[in-house]
């Protein structure tokens, strides 16, 4: 490649494009990046076209090609002399192919990947477009690309560079380029994904807030996706947190929030943990995007926790992922009357891990990060990162030594046993009145048929088959003292 | 060749008196009526026309003017025809004058001589100052019901006429059939709901406003609609009041022609400001709010209506009274009506706060969609679960409308005694020496005005409710301090709000 090729591209730090390792002294990014940048929002290019391309030229070539405008038929390698994949790329041929298998999964417009030594869809994506490609390019303003990149903080790296996550390159299907806000060795510390359905429950969003500091506080990578409900519970979770280190893979460009509400959210997590995202520069949240970003989600993760999910819901294609990839799937248990639990219940049953206390997963990490599959990548930049895992490892085998159970009985239990329990059933009964006569008595029945569950007025009545007005006073005065609350007409234990 | 007929028009709900005067003379025939006629009283020209052709009178070939006294006051309706026609009658000749003197007329007029109901008819009645007045058939039962006036009636012009010369008798309106008017929902229906039956009784005793939030299907309408019933029948006057309202507005009315029984208006959630205040550009027509006046204006899907119509309602619901100005007409219509509000807890009817599947800014803007002020409105505001399958397929019958309504009218009394129908009414100056507040329950209600959980209305209105509580309960004298608590149950926080509480 020659300069007056890269003439347009007018931004500084032009660095020798063909060394993959070169960190770019420009901090957006890389010459070649930034041009791959510029190719990847070309019209109709779609992921897996921009990778078949940087797989034929190497990540420095796709620019020069295209500019070349040469003929694709000489410059793209035929199926006989196509260059064996480098190990990058589908390694192992007996792996089966859950990416292009999967239908859901696929960009549309390509459905099925090239059969190896074949002519496949995303190769006559490449040839049909190539002209027109040569073409746009002549009018993309590279210079643009990397001002737009720098003034949004952000930076792109492509498959070829130190800067690319370590874990994504030795992903089967690893993006060419990636985009991203934040501290690209964030990805470095043990990370759970938490994914869940848009269309949470309070419950759901209590647990997965919950986990996400629990986990943030022992310096665990929260991943999600940055959508409502579930998604947007665990990253808030997370930046609560002691370490407040979250990453949101989205499914848009970089510079754009979806959803619009969650912009606040994702400046913040890019100030003290990473944004990350495969999609080129203004690319809109359209459909196909959000399964493949499932998929980046899964490879960065060593764990998946599953909150909340329809039985038919996006989140169990982040399982199918993560089950490709031989990730711990852990489901959060829920009640068999929701729709939101469906999905996880439906998971736990199918084998996934089920997720009875916080602590859980913490010790799911820790298991998965022994595992041969963790990459040596993690431990490359591990001293980079404020906790480390032999950190984990060190709470798994605190968490081991007290013989951990989910809590039954606590503690405070048994110091103060619920005095609604100790009650005879009948209020009349001559024993109740060591317990307190009168109002006393009507306080321990009506306090005894509340629980942690909100219950009206009437389910109150109906538990303790008391005059209503009397239970009213009495959950006034339950409530003046403290034992019981009251929101928006509900009731419940404090 | 001059005469001068009594008769009246209404505007709102009130009739104002108007006396047709016709002038027949000599000159190019011609017809003109004059004194702020509206098209349709323009029209009867023809109307008159035909009825006294059809019925074989001669209508006069000559100058005839129709002057509606005052001239300054805007006459709508059909009503006058009758009125011109007899004073067309009168002034040609053809009755004679001291056979209709003393005798007001309202009607319209068929083509064939018929004469047909109008709306308005008792307000009409009532405002002719005439001893005898003649309405259509129709109409001739509320205009008994005034029971101050003389009322005649006839089928057409023709038997009108031969009535008033002494050569035939007035008609008769064909005898009341005693239909099997629906039975009333009754409470002995309801099964469950215990804090609902309280609400509804302590509601009906005091007048006040209700806001019911539950799931669908939970059976707030079913609740509301055994309100009435608790209220009792109207007094004579109340029922004189909401039979001129529905009149006006030309509601059917019940067969002997006095409405005594509690309205009950449920209109739907696409009701525009003037269907439900009252007002409207062609005849200012009582709205909703008063058509409910003395009953119960029930809002089922609240949080549905349009909150600029929500908002309307604010000032008649403190007044009492709905004011509507229109350019040379100023009207006013009763609306003490007792509000009964329902609405689902957030968009996606979730009975319970753990199953809500919404998100957050559907809450939001679920909760924007009732104001606060008006939310305040509401004394008593209680969520409604829908009970369990043992409660529903149970044998066992609640108390039943006539048992609570006894309760109901005793408690009353003793609210009549500090000199208001209902508690909702005590002014907010009398409640410390009307009601006084116990020690302990000031002591509660102080509390919950530190913490917030209570404003500066919101105590007037609990304290009102107290009062009610406790003319329930049979207490005299001083609030208790589990009343007021009960109070404050019955007034709790339970509108949808943009961030969950629980």
């Amino acid at each position: 490649m020659t300069a007056p090729e890269y003439s347009r591209f007018s931004g500084g730090g032009f660095g020798a494009p063909g060394d993959p390792c070169e960190l770019s002294c420009d901090r957006v990014g890389s010459a070649s990046a930034i041009a791959l940048a510029g190719v990847a929002a070309l019209p109709d290019m779609s992921p897996r076209a921009l990778g078949q391309m940087v797989e034929w030229f190497g990540p420095d070539g796709v620019w020069p090609a295209l500019w070349r405008n040469s003929d694709v038929s000489l410059v793209a390698p035929r199926p006989d002399d196509r260059p064996r994949p480098s190990g990058r790329r589908r390694s192992s041929p007996e792996v089966p192919l859950p990416f292009g298998a999967s239908s859901v999964l696929s960009d549309p417009h390509d459905p099925s990947p090239p059969a190896s030594g074949g002519s496949g869809p995303v190769d006559d994506r490449i040839r049909r477009h190539w002209h027109r490609w040569s073409m746009a390019i002549r009018s993309i303003d590279l210079g643009a690309v990397s001002r737009r990149l720098h003034d949004l903080d952000a930076w792109v790296a492509h498959v070829g560079e130190r800067t690319f996550p370590e874990r994504l390159r030795s992903d089967p299907f690893p993006p060419a380029i990636v985009f991203g806000r934040g501290d690209v060795r964030s990805l470095q510390r043990p990370a759970v994904a938490i994914v869940g359905t848009r269309r949470s429950t309070r419950y759901g969003r209590t647990v997965a807030t919950e986990l996400a500091r629990h986990l943030a506080d022992r310096g665990v990578l929260v991943i999600s996706g940055l959508a409502r409900g579930i998604d947007g519970a665990a990253h808030r979770g997370a930046l609560v947190g002691e370490h407040r280190c979250t990453a949101a893979i989205i499914g848009c460009g970089i510079d754009r929030a979806y959803p619009s509400e969650h912009r606040s959210l994702q400046d913040e997590i890019a100030s003290c943990g990473l944004v990350l995202t495969e999609s080129p520069l203004a690319a809109a949240p359209v459909a196909w995007r959000f399964p493949a970003r499932n998929r980046l989600i899964a490879a960065l993760s060593d764990v998946i926790v599953v909150v909340e999910s329809c039985v038919s819901g996006g989140s169990l294609l982040t399982v199918h992922e993560a089950v490709e990839r031989s990730r711990v799937v852990m489901a959060v248990p829920g009640t068999i009357n929701s729709v939101a639990s469906a999905g996880t219940n439906r998971l736990i049953a199918d084998g996934a891990i089920p997720m009875l206390t916080y602590d859980d997963v913490v010790m799911a990490l820790g298991t998965s990060l022994f595992r041969p599959n963790r990459s040596a990548g993690a431990a490359l930049g591990a001293s980079a990162c404020s906790c480390t895992i032999a950190e984990v490892g060190a709470n798994v085998e605190a968490l081991t030594a007290v013989d951990h159970v989910a809590p039954t009985v606590t503690a405070a239990d048994s110091l103060h046993p619920d005095p609604g329990r100790l009650l005879p059933d009948n209020a009349e009964d001559p024993s109740v009145a060591s317990f307190g006569s009168g109002a006393a008595a009507v306080d321990r029945r009506v306090l005894g048929a509340l629980n942690e569950q909100p219950a009206s007025l009437d389910d109150v009545a109906r538990h303790t088959d008391l005059p209503l007005l009397g239970i009213i006073s009495s959950l006034e005065r339950l409530q003046r003292d403290g034992l019981a609350v009251q929101s928006q007409g509900w009731w419940m234990k404090s | 060749m001059l005469s001068n007929i009594p008769s009246a028009t209404l505007l709102g709900v009130v009739g104002y008196p108007v006396s047709v005067e016709v002038h027949v003379s000599g000159g190019i025939p011609s017809f003109t009526i004059v004194g702020l006629p509206d098209t349709s009283v323009r029209e009867a020209r023809d109307r008159v026309r035909a009825a006294l052709l059809s019925s074989g009178f001669e209508w006069p070939l000559r100058r005839v003017t129709v002057n509606l006294a005052p001239s300054g006051l805007r006459k709508m309706g059909a009503g006058l025809d009758l009125a011109i026609a007899i004073g067309l009658l009168v002034a040609q000749g053809v009755v004679k004058t001291e056979v209709v003197d003393g005798y007001g007329f309202v009607g319209e007029l068929g083509l064939d001589g018929s004469i047909r109901p109008v709306r308005g008819t008792l307000p009409m009645v009532e405002a002719m100052d005439v001893q005898r007045i003649v309405v259509p058939v129709a109409n001739a039962r509320e205009a008994r019901a005034l029971g101050a006036k003389d009322v005649f009636v006839a089928q057409n012009l023709r038997e009108l006429v031969t009535a008033l010369t002494g050569e035939g008798d007035f008609g008769s309106e064909p005898p009341v059939c005693p239909v099997d008017s629906p039975t009333p929902a009754d409470l002995a229906d309801v099964r469950g709901h215990p804090t609902a039956r309280l609400a509804l009784e302590v509601a009906a005793t005091g007048g006040h406003h209700m806001l019911m939030v539950g799931p669908p299907g939970a059976g707030k309408t079913m609740l509301a609609k055994r309100l009435p019933g608790l209220l009792g029948g109207l007094d004579h006057d109340t029922a004189l009041e909401v039979t001129k309202i529905h009149s006006a507005a030309g509601e059917s009315l019940p067969a002997d022609g006095l409405v005594t029984t509690p309205p009950f208006r449920a209109p739907h959630h696409t009701a525009s400001g003037p269907a439900l205040v009252g007002g409207g550009s062609h005849a200012a027509q009582p709205g909703e709010i008063s058509l409910a006046h003395g009953g119960v204006l029930f809002l089922d899907e609240m949080g549905e209506f349009s909150a600029v119509v929500l908002d309307a309602m604010r000032q008649p619901l403190e007044e009492g009274c709905v004011r509507v100005s229109r350019m040379g007409a100023f009207m006013e219509y009763p609306s003490r009506c007792l509000l009964v509000g329902a609405m689902n807890p957030c968009p996606c009817g979730a009975g319970n706060p753990v199953a809500c599947r919404c998100g957050d800014q559907a809450l939001a803007r679920y909760a924007r969609r009732i104001s606060g002020p008006l939310l305040d409105r509401f004394d008593i505001r209680i969520r409604v679960v829908p009970p369990p399958a043992t409660d529903l397929l149970g044998a066992t019958h609640g108390e039943s409308t006539a048992v609570v309504r006894e309760r109901v009218r005793v408690a009353q009394e003793r609210a009549k005694e500090r000199g208001v129908a209902f508690n909702r009414d005590l002014p907010g100056d009398l409640l410390d020496s009307c009601v006084p507040l116990s020690h302990e329950a000031r002591r509660l209600f102080e509390s919950k005005l530190t913490c917030g959980q209570l404003s500066a209305r919101g105590l007037h209105r609990v304290w009102r409710l107290a009062a009610t509580i406790g003319d329930l309960a049979g207490i005299d004298g001083e609030v208790t301090e589990e009343v007021a608590q009960q109070a404050l149950a019955l007034r709790s926080d339970v509108a949808p709000t943009a961030t969950r509480q629980t």
